[in-house]
């Protein structure tokens, strides 16, 4: 494997950065995770603008719903309707189950649902079956 | 119709209006009228006879007209008024005899008596002027030997005045009870306006009553609805809400665990594992509890669903479990029904989950049956498992209701009570029959004619 993956984190909560984080670093493959801390700082980090100008593509976004000022749902229309960005796989993170079928009687097109981790060592699991399967049987298309 | 002219010519136009001054009106013309026919009558009957014994009985006639007409049918000067006109006569009959001033035409007097008592008075007054009668009759037949009829056919043959001065007092008669006729059918009349009107205000009350109660109960109603729909709200939030520091607390345990592995002793690790414990389990609590709100919630439509597939996806939803104890689950050829997919897509698996974990055979076995009813499809989930006391078959329906400590069977006593209000969502109602050791059949209905709206 030649490059690391680019990984963008959008979530608000310090405890779930952490716990992200070191999962991402118990995973086999070699990634980078970048985080911002809410809907408006993910459409500047993605759109390249507001201090984020040399920002890199993400191959993967996590995206958490509920954040302040404009949360997940907002910034995933966003992506979705940008014809350079709609590519990018989007993960949601949700709190239940509950949330999970909310998701999906809006439709929004996301590529996938985690449930953030209540048993650290199930979320690394999960986590791991991420990449497993983003990083090596999905082929991304390529980048600009 | 005289009567009726008599009040048009003398009563005011403001008058006709008052039907109780149109009846008192009447009283009035009534006793001038009979006074005016009389008195001439009276007064040539005299001058032919030369007596005047004719004057009490006109009294007590007038007496009793008068009682009859212008007090009220209880009153006490009825009453009184009755009974003079009935002493007058009794008293003065065998005086008039003993003077021998007592004449045939009398009789016609006494005869009036009892018809006007009983069409105008009530049964009391047509019996007392009835027993005076008699008491008349009988005084002139002990006395003349002769009975009143035949007296008073001689008197007529003998005396041809009498004709016209008879045929008087019957035109008299009958004047009077077309009068009463008259004043009957106008009371009858007015009684019926009346209680009609009575009866339209009690009905309008009645309306508006059942109006007021109606609008009180909507209310209360949409109160209740908007109450409800408040508690699941909150339980919903609250629930959800929930889940975010708890998820703190356990991650952070875990990591703490995991990172400081060389510097915690055996006693450190077993706390953690506490605390792990507790945090799952609460966890668990409170993604059943988000269930449980969720179901009143109608975050679904009713569509039509094939039990077959979402039988098949519970088992493979439950595929650990049913590897791991070796269970066998049998199901009937299941129909496509109109549901809450999702609702009854957790109402088998909680089901079938029970079966499985309640159950301590080497080989567990889990049926899955279904009939059809007349308006219920009634479903059948089976288990070979340790069954449940009779006493406790009611109460495993309640919230939080367990009948084992979680060391022995793990679990937060809301399944079942998922279940009951899945099933009652669907108009239908759950039931069991089991015997310990032996096994339970959990039966539920579903109503076959759920709207799809809905």
């Amino acid at each position: 494997m030649g490059s690391a993956i680019e990984i963008l984190l959008v979530e608000d909560n310090e405890g779930d950065i952490i716990l992200t984080k070191k999962a991402f670093e118990k995973g086999k493959i070699m990634n980078r995770l970048h985080v911002v801390k809410d809907g408006e700082q993910a459409l500047d980090y993605l759109f390249r603008r507001n201090g984020y100008e040399n920002s890199v593509r993400p191959d993967m976004i996590l995206l958490d719903l509920n954040m302040p000022k404009m949360n997940g749902q907002e910034v995933l229309k966003h992506i979705k309707a940008d014809e350079g960005l709609k590519t990018i796989p989007v993960i949601i993170l949700t709190t239940s189950n509950a949330d999970e079928d909310i998701l999906k009687s809006y439709k929004l097109q996301a590529s996938s649902y985690i449930r953030k981790p209540v048993d650290f060592k199930q979320f690394g699991q999960v986590i791991q079956t991420l990449q497993d399967y983003w990083f090596t049987v999905v082929r991304f298309p390529t980048k600009d | 119709m005289l009567t009726q002219s008599f009040i048009d010519y003398f009563l005011a136009e403001k008058l006709k209006t008052n039907p109780d001054l149109i009846r008192k009106g009447r009283m009035v013309v009534l006793i001038f009228f009979f006074l005016a026919i009389l008195m001439p009558i009276m007064a040539f009957s005299s001058s032919f006879t030369g007596d005047s014994n004719d004057f009490p009985f006109f009294f007590a006639f007038c007496l009793m007209v008068a009682a009859l007409f212008i007090f009220k049918k209880t009153g006490l000067f009825y009453l009184s008024g009755h009974l003079l006109g009935f002493l007058v006569f009794s008293l003065l009959t065998p005086i008039a005899y003993r003077t021998g001033g007592l004449y045939s035409d009398d009789l016609l007097w006494l005869v009036m008596g009892p018809v006007m008592a009983f069409l105008v008075g009530n049964r009391w007054t047509g019996i007392l002027w009835t027993l005076a009668l008699i008491g008349v009759t009988t005084t002139f037949y002990l006395f003349e030997k002769n009975s009143p009829v035949s007296m008073l056919q001689e008197s007529l043959i003998l005396n041809p005045d009498y004709y016209f001065y008879s045929l008087a007092l019957l035109f008299t008669m009958l004047l009077g009870i077309l009068f009463i006729y008259e004043n009957e059918k106008t009371k009858l009349i007015e009684a019926i306006g009346d209680k009609r009107n009575q009866l339209k205000v009690q009905n309008d009350q009645l309306e508006a009553m059942v109006k007021e109660r109606t609008r009180s109960l909507e209310q209360s109603n949409a109160q209740l609805k908007s109450s409800n729909e408040d508690l699941e709200q909150f339980a919903y939030v609250a629930s959800h809400d929930l889940q975010e520091p708890l998820r703190m607390v356990g991650n952070f345990v875990q990591l703490l665990e995991e990172e400081y592995k060389e510097k915690l002793d055996e006693d450190g690790k077993t706390y953690i594992n506490y605390a792990v414990d507790g945090v799952s389990r609460m966890s668990l609590l409170i993604e059943e509890l988000l269930q449980y709100s969720r179901v009143g919630k109608k975050e679904e439509q009713v569509s039509l669903v094939d039990l077959n597939e979402l039988i098949e996806q519970k088992k493979s939803d439950l595929g650990l479990l049913i590897n791991r104890k070796n269970v066998v689950v049998k199901t009937a050829t299941l129909p496509s029904i109109n549901c809450i997919r999702g609702q009854i897509g957790i109402l088998f698996f909680n089901l079938i989950n029970n079966g499985i974990k309640f159950n301590k055979s080497f080989k567990p076995i889990i049926e899955i049956g279904c009939r059809e009813e007349d308006t219920h499809w009634v479903f059948s989930v089976k288990d070979n498992g340790i069954g449940i006391p009779g006493a406790y078959q009611k109460q495993i329906f309640e919230l939080f209701k367990r009948l084992h400590r979680k060391e022995e069977y793990s679990g937060t006593g809301i399944g079942l009570a998922v279940c009951k209000k899945i099933v009652e969502q669907h108009k239908g109602k759950i039931w069991l029959e089991s015997e310990e050791g032996e096994g339970t059949t959990f039966f539920f209905s579903i109503f076959k004619n759920l709207q799809k709206e809905e």
